[in-house]
C-alpha cells in the first residue's frame, strides 16, 4: 500500500498531459464525422445497405443525432432531478431513535 | 435414478449446509467444484419433469428441465463459479454458507415446476442472501439488511397469497403461463415484480446492494433479480402491461445513475435499467423478444457481474467507491481498469456480449411497429452507456489529475482471474453469438452483425460519447457531489413515519394520553380483524386451504431433504 520506492514522475503517464487528451478528443470527433459521412455515402451509393423499420431511421446520421441529443437531454434533466432529490450525505443517519 | 430426480438446487444448497461445518479450505473446494457438478447434471439429465410427487392432491415437480429453465441454469452455474473464484481470498464462514445456500436456492427456483416449490426457494433466497449484507458487520449494513429482508419477505408473502388463491381457483399448482386474469394472478405478478425491481417497488436494490460486502454484492447482483425475470418469462409472457412497466424501468434509473456518487449504487441503478430491457422483451412476448430477454439475462449477468467485480476490487484496495474520492486509479490497478473497460464496452459495442443480446429486444420492438417503445429503448441504451459505460471507468480509473502516481496495489490474483474469465466470456459471446443463440428457448436465425446494425449502433454510442466529452469540457456535466438522493424508499423511511407520528400526536391530543395514538390504531385493527375473522367473516372462510398449505410446506421441506439424501 505504501508508495513504491521508484517515485514516478507525473509525466510518465501520457494521459496526464492535456495535449494527449486533446488529441483523443479530436480522434473521437474524427470518428463521429466518418460515421456521419458513412450515412451520406450510403444514401448515394448504398455502401452498407442501411435497413430500418421506421422512416426516421433513413435520415442521414439519425442514430448519431439521437445519441448526441439523448445524452444532452439526459444530463440536463439529471441536473434538475438532483435539485429536487439531493440531500446531505448523512440524511438518513438519524434513523436510529 | 437418484441423479435424475435430484432437484438441481440441492447441489449447492446442501453444499452450503456442509460448508457450515467444514474448515476454510473445504469450503473453498465446495465453492469451486459444485458449480461444475451442477452444470454436468444439467447437461446429463434429459429434458422433462423429474422428481414428481403428489402431496395433498397437489402435483409437485422438483426438477423441470426445459429450454427456458436451462438458459438460466447454465448462466447461474457460470456465475456461481466466477463468484467462487472472486470470493476465494475471503475467510468468513458466514459468507461462504450464505453464498452457497443462496445460489442453490436461486437455481432451485429456476427448476421448480410448481408454485409451492417455487415459493419455498423464493423465500430461501431472501433469508440466505441477507447474510451477504449483514456480513459487512456495520450498523448501516445491518439496518439496510433488515429493510432488504422486509421487502423480500413481503414479495414471498404476496406469492404465497397468490398461490393459495390460484390453487383454490384452478385446482392446480403448476407453474406455467399464469397471466394476470387468472385467480391470484395479480398477487403472484406483484410478488415477482418486487424482486424484478418494478418501478416504485425497486428501491430495495439500490438501498441494499451497495451495503453488502465486496464479494457479496457481486453474488447478489447475479441471482435474485434474474430469477424474478425468469419467473416473469415463465408466468407472464406477452403480458402487455410489462411493456410499459419495462419502459419506465429503463428510463428513470439512468437519471439517478448520472448524479449518484456511490459507484456501486450507480451500478445498481443501471442494473435496474437493464432489467427493464428484459421486462419489455417478456411483455412483447414474441419468440424473438423472449429470446432477447433470455439472451440479455445471460450476457447481463456476465458484464454487470464484471463491473461489480471491478468496483469490488477498488473498494477492497482503496476502501471506498465514492466518485468524489477516486480518480487516476488506472496507474495503480491497470488490469482492473482494463477489465472495467471490457465490462463497459460489453453494454454497447459490437464484438461484445451486450450488443448481440440487446439487439434482439430492440429489433423485436421495432419489428412489432412499437415506435415509442423502440425510441425509449434507444434512449435507454444511450443513457446506460453514458451513466455506466463512461461514468464508471472514467470516475474510478481516470478523472485526472487527482492521482499522479501509484498509490495502491493491483487487485489480488483470484479477483483478477475471476474478472478475466468474465471478460473473456463477454468477448467470446460477442465474437461467436451463435453459441448463445443455440441455447435460447426458441430457434433463431438472427444476424446481429449486419453493416446497417453495426454502423447505426456505433453512431449512437460514439455520438453520445462525444456529447459527454463536450459537456465535460464546457463544464455543463454535473460535478460529482457527496450526497444522498431521495428515492422511493423515502416514502417508507420518512413520509409514512411522519404520518404515523402526526397520527399519534393528534390522537393523544384529542382523546387524552391513555386512549390516543397507538391505542386507537390497535383498537381499530382488533375491531376489523374481529369482523373479518369472526363467524361468517371473510378470513375465517378461507382458513382451511391456508392450513393445508402450511402442512404442505412443512412436508415439502421434508421431501426435499429425503430426495436429497
Amino acid at each position: 500500500m505504501s508508495a513504491s520506492p521508484d517515485f514516478r514522475e507525473p509525466e510518465k503517464y501520457a494521459l496526464d498531459r492535456p495535449a494527449v487528451v486533446q488529441r483523443l478528443y479530436h480522434v473521437l470527433i474524427g470518428l463521429c464525422v466518418l460515421l456521419g459521412l458513412a450515412d451520406i455515402a450510403d444514401m448515394l451509393w448504398h455502401v452498407y445497405h442501411k435497413h430500418g423499420y421506421f422512416d426516421v431511421e433513413y435520415l442521414p446520421n439519425f442514430y448519431g443525432f439521437f445519441g448526441l441529443l439523448g445524452c444532452i437531454v439526459l444530463v440536463q434533466l439529471s441536473k434538475l432531478l438532483r435539485k429536487a432529490v439531493m440531500r446531505d450525505e448523512d440524511y438518513y443517519d438519524d434513523d436510529v431513535d | 435414478m437418484m441423479w435424475t430426480d435430484l432437484p438441481p438446487g440441492l447441489i449447492l444448497l446442501l453444499g452450503g449446509v456442509l460448508a457450515a461445518v467444514l474448515p476454510h479450505h473445504g469450503r473453498k473446494v465446495l465453492m469451486l467444484v459444485l458449480p461444475f457438478v451442477g452444470f454436468w447434471q444439467l447437461i446429463d439429465v434429459p429434458n422433462g419433469d423429474h422428481a414428481v410427487m403428489t402431496l395433498f392432491g397437489a402435483e409437485l415437480v422438483g426438477s423441470r428441465i426445459d429450454s427456458l429453465s436451462l438458459v438460466w441454469g447454465y448462466i447461474f452455474y457460470i456465475a456461481a463459479l466466477i463468484a467462487g473464484i472472486f470470493h476465494l481470498h475471503v475467510r468468513d464462514r458466514m459468507q461462504d454458507v450464505a453464498a452457497l445456500t443462496y445460489m442453490g436456492s436461486a437455481v432451485g427456483a429456476i427448476f421448480a415446476g410448481d408454485l409451492i416449490s417455487l415459493f419455498i426457494y423464493w423465500e430461501l433466497t431472501a433469508v440466505t442472501s441477507v447474510f451477504l449484507i449483514f456480513a459487512n458487520r456495520t450498523d448501516a449494513s445491518f439496518r439496510a439488511g433488515i429493510r432488504y429482508l422486509i421487502v423480500q419477505i413481503a414479495s414471498g408473502v404476496l406469492l404465497l397469497g397468490g398461490l393459495i388463491i390460484h390453487w383454490r381457483g384452478t385446482g392446480s399448482v403448476e407453474f406455467g403461463n399464469i397471466g394476470l386474469d387468472a385467480p391470484g394472478g395479480l398477487l403472484i405478478f406483484l410478488g415477482f415484480g418486487i424482486k424484478a425491481a418494478f418501478p416504485l417497488l425497486h428501491n430495495w436494490l439500490q438501498d441494499s446492494y451497495p451495503q453488502a460486502t465486496v464479494t457479496g454484492t457481486v453474488i447478489l447482483s447475479a441471482f435474485t433479480t434474474k430469477m424474478a425475470i425468469y419467473t416473469l418469462a415463465r408466468g407472464f409472457p406477452g403480458q402487455e402491461e410489462l411493456i410499459w412497466i419495462g419502459v419506465v424501468m429503463t428510463a428513470f434509473p439512468i437519471f439517478y445513475a448520472l448524479v449518484e456518487n456511490d459507484l456501486r449504487k450507480v451500478l445498481a441503478y443501471s442494473l435496474n435499467n437493464q432489467l427493464g430491457f428484459m421486462v419489455i422483451g417478456i411483455g412483447i412476448g414474441t419468440e424473438l423478444a423472449l429470446n432477447g430477454a433470455a439472451a440479455q439475462a445471460f450476457s447481463h449477468i456476465l458484464y454487470k457481474g464484471l463491473l461489480f467485480m471491478t468496483m469490488g476490487a477498488v473498494l477492497y484496495r482503496v476502501g471506498t467507491v465514492k466518485a468524489t474520492e477516486l480518480g487516476g486509479l488506472y496507474k495503480s490497478m491497470p488490469m482492473t481498469a482494463g477489465f472495467c473497460i471490457v465490462g463497459a464496452a460489453s453494454m454497447a459495442f459490437p464484438l461484445f456480449s451486450g450488443f448481440v443480446s440487446k439487439s434482439l429486444i430492440i429489433s423485436a420492438a421495432a419489428g412489432e411497429g412499437m415506435w415509442f417503445v423502440w425510441a425509449m429503448l434507444l434512449f435507454a441504451s444511450v443513457g446506460v452507456f453514458v451513466t455506466t459505460g463512461i461514468k464508471i471507468p472514467y470516475f474510478a480509473f481516470f478523472a485526472w489529475p487527482k492521482q499522479t502516481q501509484k498509490t495502491c496495489n493491483e487487485a489480488p490474483f483470484n479477483m483478477l482471474l475471476a474478472m478475466g474469465v468474465s471478460a473473456a466470456l463477454c468477448i467470446g459471446i460477442g465474437l461467436f453469438p451463435g453459441y448463445l443463440y443455440d441455447i435460447l428457448p426458441y430457434q433463431t436465425d438472427y444476424e446481429p452483425y449486419t453493416g446497417s446494425h453495426i454502423v447505426t449502433q456505433m453512431q449512437l454510442v460514439l455520438f453520445s460519447g462525444l456529447g459527454v466529452a463536450w459537456l465535460m469540457r464546457t463544464g455543463l456535466y454535473p460535478a460529482e457531489m457527496r450526497s444522498t438522493l431521495l428515492d422511493a424508499d423515502w416514502i417508507f423511511r420518512r413520509a409514512l413515519h411522519r404520518v404515523w407520528r402526526a397520527t399519534v400526536e393528534w390522537g393523544t391530543e384529542t382523546s387524552g394520553a391513555l386512549t390516543g395514538g397507538m391505542r386507537g390504531w390497535v383498537n381499530s385493527v382488533i375491531g376489523v380483524a374481529g369482523q373479518l375473522g369472526g363467524p361468517g367473516g371473510l378470513v375465517s372462510q378461507t382458513s382451511k386451504p391456508g392450513t393445508g398449505v402450511f402442512w404442505l410446506t412443512a412436508m415439502l421441506g421434508l421431501y426435499l431433504l429425503v430426495f436429497g439424501l
